[in-house]
């Protein structure tokens, strides 16, 4: 389809006619500024197109303001190579007329016709929607919605199946996806959606057949069980029978009497050779006892002797002992003597020595005192002389203050003199000797140099007066100066009563001078005294006291020995006194010991005296020696007993020893244990027996084989379910899998001219890139090749911008795509390209240039400048 | 002259696993009505004494209704029932005989020999019973019959359980022999054997009765009782096998290959009635219709017969294009079907079909609407 002329009156914002010829082929570009009417000229077209001429919801159309016009369109276009007009004519007078190649149509019949033509339809009433407007529809580009394609597509889509040749209903509302369908869904009463666990039935008997099993499991256990417990008790039932027969508790018994014989028998024979052991043990007793007898006997016999030589001893003892003791009394008396004297002569020696001691305390306090008193002496003089001093000193003093002002007089006198005889005149004089001059009236003699600052009369004699004026202001101020100056000092001087500054300095410095032998005699009085003369007055008295006090003591002691007298010093005394005290002692405790030395033995005499007695008197009772042949002859008799009884025994023991008494015992033990042991199992096995027959009554009773075969027979039910369940969900996830396998394969293969399309201006705009056409028919997913790899994403997920530019460039694959069905392709981008950057509009242009070779294009921009190198002129909007 | 009624391996109380549970539970059933059946047999012809040679009972805890409807059903003879102890039932310490003893379902008339004396029947014969009282049995319990003394005159009857050696087992340390020639070596008149499920003579004096009731798809001629006539002792036994089983068990493993294989096989199972218990395994390759005619005709036998197991698993399907065509399957559906096809000859056949016999379902469910639609 190939739009020629347009013309337009009384609609929207043209109020007077505008016409636009001169249509190329190809690109068509229209740039004018926003409100000039490029977006009206584009509606209408539409209008024309899409609106019924009766319609009455097209008052937008007319002109603001306006009621009562009618909006006219006239189109002059080519399709199919025919030449045709449509004029049309809304709400005024309103008009339908369409003329293809001479043929005139018109009314709705004109409007159905061209519908048909170009793939739109109209809507029962009211204005026309989106839905309606088919394959115009997609391809003119309203303002701002070239990103959102997939609704576009929606409403042409039976428009674009024809073009690809699939017959309605193969793919989207065909009977393979009704099939598909079912088999999804039976599929999924089995199996999860996702990932494909079973479910439904299917799980339902998965579980039941799990059940039966475990419960079959138990049942088998419990059959095991009871199959034991019978085979138990058969084992239990045998033994019993075999131990009921045999009796073998009854030979035990049998055995346990002889046993117990045996070991009565043995028993008795043990308690015989105890008996005898006891008699046996007597016996020894009485033939010890009468064996001692005898022996103290001829023990005591012997005695005697042995007493009369004690006695001799001890006697001889006492004799040494009093020897001894004579000894000692003298040697003692002697020691105590010595002892005496040596006390007496340490008690005068030390008196001695106390006296000397006494009268040399006395000398030193005597010596101390004179010290003290000649320093007293020494001190006060000091004191004098400090406070002498100190009153020079004081009456040197010049205050501080005065003499440095003095000082300072001095130096501004000096000074204001010094400035006085710079400033002042000078006069030096070399005089004859002859000459006689008088100056101020002072005569002057020789070479002389004198400053006058006053007006001053020079009187020569012979010759006159000369007055020297010094000039200089300052003359007069500075010799007042100097003046105040002296005068001042002369004040100070006075005021001092000195003569001089140096005067002044000189007293100043003997001032110091004495302040600082009064500090020295100070100094020396400290020494002498630290505390004060009153307090070396103090000492000094205390002293004397104590010094009459030493000599009063001395005079009271004893007078001093005679000269000559040997005097032995005191030490030497001490010595000597200890010495002999020891002495004392040594011989006092030789003297006790003797002493008791003494009495020991006179004891012992007395005691061996006795002694002696006492046996002689034994051996001389009469009755003894009776006793003694008594004691022989019994002690002969129990030694026979003796002999006789240990023979008894030893034949007793050794019978013992044969017998083995705790073995028979033990034999006694163990066969009343064992035939215990043996009744008590043979009753319990019974008791066992009786459990196990009750026991598997009732767990007979309970058919419990029968139950597990039955059981079995459920199990093997459900598990062939199962299977059956199993086969069947694998067959439908198999089938439901190579269908939806087939029919993408399939759609692929449909829509590959429209892929083919795609891809040649998708190179254009992104070379590399990849898009799979959607089940719509509207572009799904896209892979660029990005900075970092491929990227893929969903249409949607695009920007708005690149949305905008795959928009374009799908519309214009949909228009090859219908070209090739011979269908009418006029594509218009009413400032389509708005999100679009710099880079990408450039591929764009080449896309839309390449487009051009193939279909009518009208693009509106406000924009020209961008345009400017799409190879085609700009066209305003008159 | 005696007549017995000689009988074996009832196994009362046996499930049958394999089939349905109404279908098991019929078979348990049949079971007890064989049972009755054989009462009025022997009552019938008058009999001198049932004898039931061991596996009365197919497990020792058997519910007590079973061991109580087990001894009702022998109500309808009122003579001698003698019974031994087999393999399954032995008379161990306590079994199921102790059970039925406390429980006093045993009738006067009815004789459970637990113990291997010879005893006098109705004094008309000498029964001489080698009942099993272990949990396996090694040793040849009729030993002792070639010692036993019976009274004079009377013709000797043994009664035993096991395996006839070197006749049906090679294998000398198989379980309860018997030795082959024992009714000869212990002077019997007549040996009543059981333990073998199928009817079958050892020599002439020596028969396995079978089972009266079949109870396995082995093919060995079961479901029958021996009528056993002896003249006097000494005499021959004439034994006269009497059909008692109510249903027949058939194995069968059609080879499918062409479609009237699977016409043979439908007529087959057309005629499968109320008696059959069916076993059927099929081979071999057939198309979808053939497949569907099959489904039907399993079906409908299914419900006539007394059971019936049906394994199709080694059965692969050959869609024929016609077959395809019916489907409309067509498109990508088409494709897919056609990819199953061939997935049949690889690793996961099993998958390939079902797949494929799933899609052929649902594109039949959905094909009126199809045709509607307008292809």
């Amino acid at each position: 389809m190939k739009l020629q002329r347009l013309r337009i009156e009384n609609f929207k914002l043209f109020r007077a006619p505008l016409e636009i010829d001169g249509f190329t082929d190809g690109l068509n570009l229209f740039a004018a500024p926003n409100e000039s009417g490029k977006s009206t000229v584009a509606e209408a077209i539409r209008a024309a197109f899409f609106e019924r001429h009766r319609s009455s919801a097209v008052e937008h159309l007319r002109p603001w303001g306006e009621s009562s016009v009618t909006p006219t369109v006239e189109l002059d276009f080519e399709l199919d190579g025919k030449p045709c007009r449509l004029t049309k004519a809304f709400l005024g007078k309103k008009r339908c007329e369409l003329v293809i190649d001479g043929k005139a149509m018109d009314g709705a019949v004109a409007e159905d016709h061209l519908a048909a033509l170009l793939g739109f339809r109209f809507p029962g009433k009211g204005a026309s929607t989106p839905e309606h407007m088919g394959i115009p529809g997609l391809l003119w580009i309203k303002q701002g919605t070239s990103h959102d394609i997939a609704g576009a597509v929606g409403f042409a889509s039976d428009h674009l199946r024809n073009a690809l040749g699939e017959s309605l209903g193969e793919l989207a509302s065909s009977h393979g996806d009704a099939v598909l369908k079912a088999v999804e869904s039976e599929r999924n009463e089995l199996l999860t959606p996702s990932a494909g666990t079973p479910r439904g039935a299917f799980a339902d008997a998965i579980r039941l057949r799990t059940d039966l099993e475990a419960e079959l499991e138990r049942l088998h256990a419990d059959i095991e069980a009871y199959r034991s417990g019978v085979d138990r008790l058969s084992g239990l039932r045998r033994d019993h029978q075999r131990d009921e027969a045999a009796r073998p508790w009854a030979a035990l018994r049998e055995q346990l009497v002889v046993a117990q014989q045996r070991l009565d028998e043995a028993k008795g024979l043990n308690d015989r050779k105890n008996a005898q052991d006891a008699v046996l043990k007597q016996v020894a007793a009485q033939v010890n006892s009468w064996r001692t007898q005898l022996q103290a006997m001829e023990r005591e016999e012997a005695t005697v002797v042995l007493r009369q030589r004690n006695l001799q001893a001890v006697h001889e003892g006492l004799a040494k002992a009093l020897g001894e003791l004579q000894a000692w009394e003298p040697r003692h008396a002697a020691a105590a003597q010595a002892d005496a004297a040596a006390r007496e002569n340490l008690r005068a020696a030390r008196q001695a020595a106390s006296r000397i001691a006494q009268e040399r305390a006395v000398e030193s306090l005597a010596e101390q005192l004179a010290a003290l008193v000649q320093s007293h002496e020494k001190a006060r003089s000091e004191q004098d002389k400090v406070s002498r001093l100190q009153a020079e000193a004081q009456a040197l003093a010049v205050p501080e203050g005065e003499l440095k002002q003095l000082q300072r007089c001095a130096d501004a006198l000096r000074t204001a003199q010094a400035r006085l005889d710079a400033v002042a005149t000078a006069l030096e004089f070399e005089l004859q000797p002859a000459a006689r001059v008088r100056v101020a009236g002072i005569e002057l003699s020789g070479s002389k140099r004198q400053t006058v600052i006053a007006r001053t009369d020079i009187e020569i004699e012979g010759i006159g007066r000369i007055t020297v004026l010094p000039g200089g202001a300052d003359l007069e101020s500075l010799a007042i100066e100097r003046d105040r100056a002296r005068d001042e000092i002369a004040a100070l001087l006075q005021s001092l009563r000195a003569e001089s500054v140096a005067a002044v300095e000189e007293r100043v410095r003997l001032q110091a001078l004495r302040k600082g032998e009064a500090g020295a005699a100070e100094a020396v009085l400290a020494a002498l005294a630290p505390k004060g003369l009153s307090a070396l007055a103090a000492d000094i008295a205390m002293r004397e006291a104590r010094l009459a006090q030493a000599r009063q003591v001395l005079q009271n002691m004893a007078p001093a020995p005679a000269a000559g007298a040997a005097v032995p010093s005191s030490a030497q005394a001490e010595s000597e006194e200890s010495a002999a005290r020891a002495a004392l002692e040594a011989a006092s405790a030789a003297l006790n010991d003797a002493k008791i030395a003494a009495g020991n033995a006179r004891e012992q005499v007395r005691a061996a005296g006795d002694e002696l007695a006492a046996v002689k008197a034994t051996l001389d009772d009469p009755m003894r020696a009776s006793r003694k042949v008594e004691a022989g002859a019994a002690l002969t008799d129990a030694l026979a007993q003796q002999s006789a009884l240990q023979d008894k025994v030893a034949e007793l023991a050794q019978q013992l020893q044969t017998v083995n008494l705790p073995v028979l015992a033990q034999d006694v033990e163990r066969l009343e244990r064992s035939a215990r042991q043996a009744e008590a199992t043979h009753s319990q096995r019974a008791n066992e027996i009786t459990r196990l027959e009750v026991e598997l009554e009732t767990r007979g009773a309970l058919g419990q084989e029968e139950a597990a075969s039955e059981k079995q027979r459920e199990l093997e039910h459900a598990a062939r379910r199962c299977t059956e369940l199993e086969r069947r969900a694998k067959a439908l996830d198999h089938l439901l899998k190579l269908l939806r396998e087939k029919r993408s394969a399939l759609a692929r293969r449909l829509r590959a001219p429209l892929q083919k399309h795609l891809d040649h201006y998708l190179q254009i705009l992104f070379p590399g890139a990849q898009v799979e056409v959607g089940d719509d028919l509207s572009p799904g997913r896209i892979t660029r090749q990005g900075l970092r790899g491929a990227q893929s994403g969903d249409f949607a997920e695009l920007s708005v911008g690149a949305r905008e530019q795959m928009g374009v460039v799908a519309r214009l694959a949909y228009a090859d795509l219908l070209k090739e069905a011979s269908k009418p392709t006029l594509l218009i981008l009413d400032d389509a390209l708005v999100n679009t950057d710099e880079e990408r509009l450039r591929q764009m242009k080449r896309v839309l240039y390449d487009a051009a070779a193939r279909h009518q294009i009208l693009i509106f921009s406000c924009h020209p400048d961008v345009w400017r190198d799409l190879g085609v002129v700009a066209r305003n909007i008159p | 002259m005696i007549s017995l009624l000689h009988t074996a391996d009832w196994q009362i109380g046996r499930v049958f696993s394999q089939f349905e549970p109404d279908d098991a539970a019929a078979l348990f059933e049949a079971r007890f009505k064989v049972v009755e059946l054989l009462a009025g047999i022997a009552a019938e012809r008058q009999v001198d004494a049932v004898l039931v040679a061991g596996d009365v009972f197919d497990l020792q805890t058997v519910s007590d209704k079973t061991i109580r409807r087990m001894f009702n059903a022998m109500q309808g003879f009122a003579g001698p029932w003698l019974l031994i102890p087999g393999n399954h039932d032995s008379a161990l310490s306590e079994s199921v005989w102790s059970r039925a003893q406390r429980l006093g379902a045993i009738a006067p008339n009815v004789v459970c020999c637990l113990e291997p004396k010879p005893r006098t029947v109705a004094g008309k014969f000498t029964l001489l019973p080698a009942p099993l009282t272990q949990r396996h049995t090694y040793g040849d319990l009729t030993d002792w019959f070639a010692t036993a003394q019976g009274e004079e005159g009377l013709p000797r009857i043994g009664l035993a359980h096991g395996c006839v050696q070197g006749i049906l087992s090679e294998d000398i340390d198989s379980a309860n022999p018997i030795a082959a020639g024992r009714a000869a070596q212990a002077r019997l008149d007549y040996l009543a054997l059981g333990d073998w499920h199928g009817t079958r003579q050892i020599d002439e004096r020596t028969w396995y009765a079978g089972t009266p009731e079949t109870d396995r798809f082995r093919a060995n001629d079961s479901g029958q009782a021996l009528l056993v006539t002896i003249a006097e002792a000494g005499a021959v036994p004439a034994v006269e096998p009497i059909r008692t089983g109510q249903f027949a068990w058939q194995q069968l493993e059609p080879r499918l290959a062409v479609p009237s294989d699977i016409d043979e096989l439908v007529e087959k199972l057309e005629r499968v009635g109320s008696g059959d218990v069916l076993q059927l395994r099929a081979q071999g390759a057939c198309d979808l219709g053939g497949h569907n005619r099959l489904g039907a005709a399993l079906d409908a036998a299914r419900a006539r017969a007394r059971a019936l197991v049906w394994d199709g698993e080694a059965l692969r399907l050959d869609p024929t294009e016609e077959d395809i065509q019916a489907l409309h399957a067509d498109g990508f559906v088409g494709e897919a079907l056609q990819e199953l096809r061939a997935q049949q000859g690889d690793a996961d056949a099993e998958l390939a079909r079902d797949a494929l016999l799933t899609l052929a379902r649902i594109l039949d469910a959905q094909g009126p609407a199809r045709t509607g639609a307008g292809a």
